[in-house]
């Protein structure tokens, strides 16, 4: 009785042409708002970026001045090579890499089980899901680094790896979410066709939210590659650190570089970027089901 | 040590990379023979020692290391340097789960509750016997803090110090028409509440900042010092009672609501006053010797320190020092191995090669004067010292009372911000302050 | 048209009933599906339960102790709940941080729905959305501190735009302890807007356009087709980024920490921030896990307020 059709991607609706003048006036009106706000988006990047070329007794003029004269582009190579940062990137983007795919694939299946499998205890379970978001990483952080400590993790990145793959209410709780708002009845043609699960899983509905994957991807990357508390407590050993850790060594108890610090910050912003602009076109151009035909 | 010297940068790096490697190769070798020919000692023993850091001090420290594993063959140091933030949450966790390394920088706040839990190392014997390169009697000044309990037994020595100044901007002086510096008042022993009043005044008057009270301990405590005024006596705060640090206090408070005294609490965070200093906006800053490597930078900045004016009538008197302490684990596997690093590392020889070259801190122990004077700023270098000599650590009543030094962080606070009583303040701080002693925490 | 719950062919002797009072395995299906349940949720459960659920457990056994950090621990029942609610520092952390709360969530989840659905409709829209994400990857520390500048009292550009365009007498923002709070939930409303507004975009792509299409042709309004098409379907993707930004702002910790420290005085203190100074600076933990037992209370009670209440709104059926 339903019939699926991937119709061919209609990203606006036809509109008849009266009111495409209206819409215009709107439009520009809508431009103006969304640059203004923008700009405000801008300012903090441009002062990393601006810091980072400063020479360092003009970090802290007052009135700052925006424009660095003159400008000092040896921060950039000086802040990689002030700290192994060599090591701590290959560190970080093993880590997210290990930890996004996990997630993207053990979310996806427990957000599926929570919004479309019937099972005793469901919504107890996913309470419990939720309720480990609710206390800080302040006190838990004692427990974890002794639960680390007996398994021999500790300065290892195994402890920052494997709880993290295993685990994230974040995740299931998006996919959830998500899983949910979908019509039931794609599903429940395929399970009368005899489809068991698995297969309902892995080729309806995957296929349905690359749109939040791809957001789970970008957060869970984001979450990794900042992460600086857990990462601070387990490890000790410099050639073992991640990015954020060499970044706050930039600080000082007395003194802070800032220079250097806004520099290799900067740096580290790129493959963010990089998996952001990857990702969000999946998010955009995600689903493909547009027709639904009751 | 200061990687930030303008031009040299460039060319040390490269050098200074290839010291390291050539260190950290015979730095192996010594291990390995160590191995060969100390196999009855444990096998090349590895002692392992923690600080906090930018990269500079870390750089230097891990250079100081390597040193030292180069010039001998019993023992393996590993420098385990930590990110600043969370340093204090770190080292408490490790040593909870009993991870810690043998020998660790320990900030004041932490010192007395690692101490009270037997966490750290009963030097006592140690550090007076033979084989100790740093007794107890050469350090200088009163800066063991809450290191050595009231029963005389050392858990820890200050690692190295950061007497507190007063750094001055002689421009704003000069335009302000004062034309004699605060150095020379100093050295003339004119240097009193009386002059520095009249240079705050001038120097408001013409629009500047007169000087900033930030709000820990030393700059707050130190004004009351430099009056002859008492703050902890005999366990109990007892500032409350004693008219000369009620007097001082209620000096403090009148220039704040006259603006010659800005309370950096009224400042965002971050906006420090070394940041105004630098930007020609402060006559005074008072800092440690930390300030140096951040200001001989600026080529537009002429500076000086002088010690803290007082009103005694005396030269100098007491002011606060800035110190961290350096520890033994109680833990650790290796003691004597782990005390010969601890002592040389304070010892003149090992303070010496940590703060030469630019250094951001003063000798805790005497001997080693010239790393100081020698350098070629400040002018009156001299002070640094001098300042030392007199001064005092944090007092162990206070930071030695977990919760006692932020609550009364916060009293303070409110009471320079809503500008109240002076003694009323002081009398609801020694009620917090003694009924946390004596019950030992904040309720 | 519904369609009956297709049954596989499991023969007419095992032909699935409704759970009877016999039990839950009363059919194979249910069965099945336990089974089912247990296999997909698998993973994250094993993760939970190995690392997540014994700190938990933990920080609600540690309220009723005396501990400081190291040595050893003591049994104290309530007396750490009652220390609490009597300490004046608590109970302002507790204020402030429902303040905030108050202030961040409705304005983070409005605004980022309406970035959503404005970047939506425009051209350009990956340069829009690249900026608008900035904020969220960009340090921190790099955001506090420019926030910082353009905060402060003399010379941020806030305040001097406020005087010379506006002739306005505007407070030392940061320093204000009035203004301090809401000023911080405004700042982190902005830092978190690109964060939220990626949810609100992957939500609006699940919404065929085949819908908006046909309540168009009905000869609905652009307005009515937003408030009967969109924001229902929308309605799961709200739900989720309403519940996670309450649970995130009632958490509020780093912004805090390196905008003012908790400043001036306590006035910007927020109860993750006094959880972590009564840890790691009073090393009074018992204490400290009592405020986070509290805190966990006033979340969950929230959650599960909203999570009963979204029968009202929230649809999930097509």
């Amino acid at each position: 009785m339903s019939v699926v059709t991937a119709s061919p991607r209609h990203k606006t609706v036809s509109t008849p042409a009266g009111a495409r003048t209206r819409r215009s006036a709107g439009t520009v009106l809508l431009h103006i708002i969304l640059i203004a706000v923008a700009l405000s988006m801008l300012i903090p990047f441009l002062w990393m970026v601006s810091t980072s070329l400063k020479d360092f007794s003009q970090v802290f003029n007052i009135p700052p001045n925006w424009l660095p004269n003159p400008a000092v582009w040896q921060n950039y190579p000086d802040s990689l090579t002030a700290l192994p940062f060599a090591r701590a990137y290959f560190n970080s983007f093993y880590i997210a890499a290990i930890v996004v795919t996990s997630q993207l694939v053990t979310c996806s299946m427990a957000g599926y089980a929570f919004a479309r499998i019937n099972f005793p205890f469901r919504d107890a379970v996913f309470m419990l899901f939720l309720a480990t978001l609710m206390i800080p990483q302040q006190i838990t952080i004692i427990p974890t680094y002794l639960i680390m400590r007996d398994l021999g993790w500790l300065d290892t990145h195994f402890s920052l790896i494997v709880p993290s793959a295993l685990f994230s209410a974040f995740g299931v709780f998006l996919l959830r979410q998500f899983i949910k708002g979908l019509p039931e009845e794609l599903e429940e043609s395929a399970i009368l066709d005899g489809a068991n699960r698995w297969r309902v899983y892995w080729q309806i509905i995957l296929p349905l939210i690359k749109a939040p994957l791809a957001a789970l991807a970008i957060f869970s990357f984001l979450g990794q590659w900042n992460s600086f508390f857990i990462p601070n407590i387990f490890l000790s050993t410099p050639e073992k650190f991640t990015i954020p850790l060499l970044l706050n060594q930039f600080r000082g108890l007395y003194v802070t570089d800032w220079t250097l610090m806004m520099a290799a910050a900067t740096i580290a912003v790129i493959p963010l970027l990089v998996i952001y602009l990857v990702g969000q076109r999946y998010i955009i151009e995600g689903v493909a089901l547009t027709g639904l035909k009751r | 040590m200061n990687q930030r010297r303008p031009g040299s940068s460039l060319l040390s790096l490269p050098i200074s990379r290839r010291r390291f490697g050539a260190l950290a190769g015979a730095g192996t070798l010594a291990a390995m023979s160590g191995l060969r020919l100390q196999s009855a000692f444990a096998d090349g023993v590895e002692v392992t020692w923690s600080s906090w850091g930018n990269t500079g001090e870390v750089a230097n420290l891990k250079k100081f290391t390597d040193d030292y594993n180069a010039s001998q063959s019993d023992l393996v140091v590993k420098y385990l340097p930590s990110p600043n933030d969370g340093y204090d949450a770190k080292l408490l966790t490790q040593l909870t789960g009993g991870t810690a390394p043998d020998l660790f920088y320990a900030a004041d706040g932490q010192v007395s509750t690692i101490v009270k839990n037997n966490a750290a190392y009963d030097l006592t014997e140690l550090i007076s016997g033979d084989t100790s390169q740093s007794k107890p009697e050469q350090f200088a000044g009163d800066l063991w803090g809450p290191a050595k309990t009231p029963d005389g037994k050392y858990y820890g020595v200050p690692v190295d110090c950061n007497p507190l100044v007063l750094w001055y901007n002689k421009k704003i002086l000069q335009e302000a028409g004062i034309t004699e510096m605060p150095a020379d008042t100093y050295e003339a022993g004119n240097w009193n509440w009386d002059t520095f009043q009249s240079i705050l005044d001038a120097v408001t008057a013409k629009g500047k900042r007169g000087v900033v009270l930030a709000d820990w301990w030393a700059p707050r405590y130190s004004w009351v010092t430099t009056n002859g005024g008492k703050v902890y006596d005999g366990g109990k705060f007892v500032g409350n009672e004693d008219q000369k640090t009620i007097e001082a206090f209620t000096w403090v408070q009148e220039n704040l609501k006259a603006k010659k005294i800005t309370f950096s609490g009224s400042l965002p965070k971050g906006q420090g006053d070394d940041a105004m200093f630098m930007s020609n906006q402060l006559a005074f800053v008072a800092l440690g010797r930390w300030g140096l490597p951040l200001f001989r930078e600026n080529k537009n900045l002429e500076y000086d320190i002088v010690p803290y004016p007082t009103n005694t009538g005396q030269k100098i008197e007491p002011a606060g020092v800035a110190v961290a302490y350096w520890m033994m684990n109680a833990a650790t596997q290796h003691v004597d191995e782990s005390f010969k690093f601890w002592t040389y590392f304070v010892s003149p020889d090992g303070q010496k090669g940590r703060l030469s070259d630019g250094g951001n801190a003063v000798p805790s122990i005497t001997g080693v004067e010239e790393i100081v004077v020698n350098d070629e700023q400040p002018e009156h270098a001299q002070y640094f010292l001098d300042a030392r000599n007199v001064g005092y650590g944090p007092f162990a009543d206070e930071v030695g009372t977990p919760g006692l030094s932020t609550k009364v962080v916060d009293m303070f606070s409110k009471l320079w911000l809503d500008g109240g009583d002076v003694k009323t303040a002081l009398d609801e701080i020694a009620k917090t302050a003694n009924d946390a002693i004596a019950s030992g925490s904040v309720e | 048209m519904a369609v009956p719950f297709p049954q596989p062919d499991i023969g007419p002797a095992l032909a699935p009933k409704k759970a009877t009072r016999t039990g839950f395995f009363s059919s194979r299906t249910q069965r099945r599906d336990a089974l089912w349940g247990l296999f997909f949720i698998g993973p994250q459960l094993f993760g939970l339960l190995a690392f997540s659920l014994i700190p938990v457990i933990y920080a609600f056994v540690l309220s009723m102790l005396k501990w400081d950090g190291l040595g050893s621990r003591e049994f104290v029942g309530f007396a750490n709940f009652v220390a609490e609610f009597r300490d004046q520092d608590f109970r302002d952390a507790l204020s402030h941080t429902l303040l905030y709360t108050a202030i961040a969530v409705p304005g983070s989840v409005i605004f980022a729905l309406l970035l959503a659905l404005a970047v939506n409709r425009v051209s350009g829209k990956t340069i829009y959305r690249t900026i608008f994400f900035l904020p969220t990857i960009t340090s921190s520390v790099a955001v506090a501190m420019v926030w910082l500048w353009m905060l402060n009292g003399d010379f941020g550009l806030i305040n001097v735009y406020l005087r010379d365009w506006f002739a306005l007498n505007p407070p030392n923002w940061l320093v204000d302890t009035t203004w301090v709070i809401p000023v911080v939930a405004l700042v982190s409303i902005w830092a978190g807007v690109g964060f939220n507004m990626v949810i609100f975009l992957a939500g609006l792509q699940g919404i065929p356009a085949t819908y908006l299409e046909a309540a168009q042709i009905d000869g609905a309004s652009k307005f009515r087709q937003f408030f009967d098409v969109t924001l229902p379907l929308l309605s799961p993707t709200t739900f989720f980024v309403t519940i996670m930004s309450i649970i995130a702002s009632f958490q509020v910790f780093d912004l805090v920490y390196v905008m003012t420290g908790g400043g001036p005085g306590t006035a910007s203190s927020t109860i993750v921030f006094h959880i972590y100074q009564t840890a790691f600076v009073d090393f009074t933990f018992g204490r400290s896990a009592a405020a986070a037992v509290v805190l966990f209370a006033i979340i969950m009670v929230v959650t599960l307020v909203q999570f009963w209440g979204q029968r009202h709104w929230v649809h999930y059926d097509v």
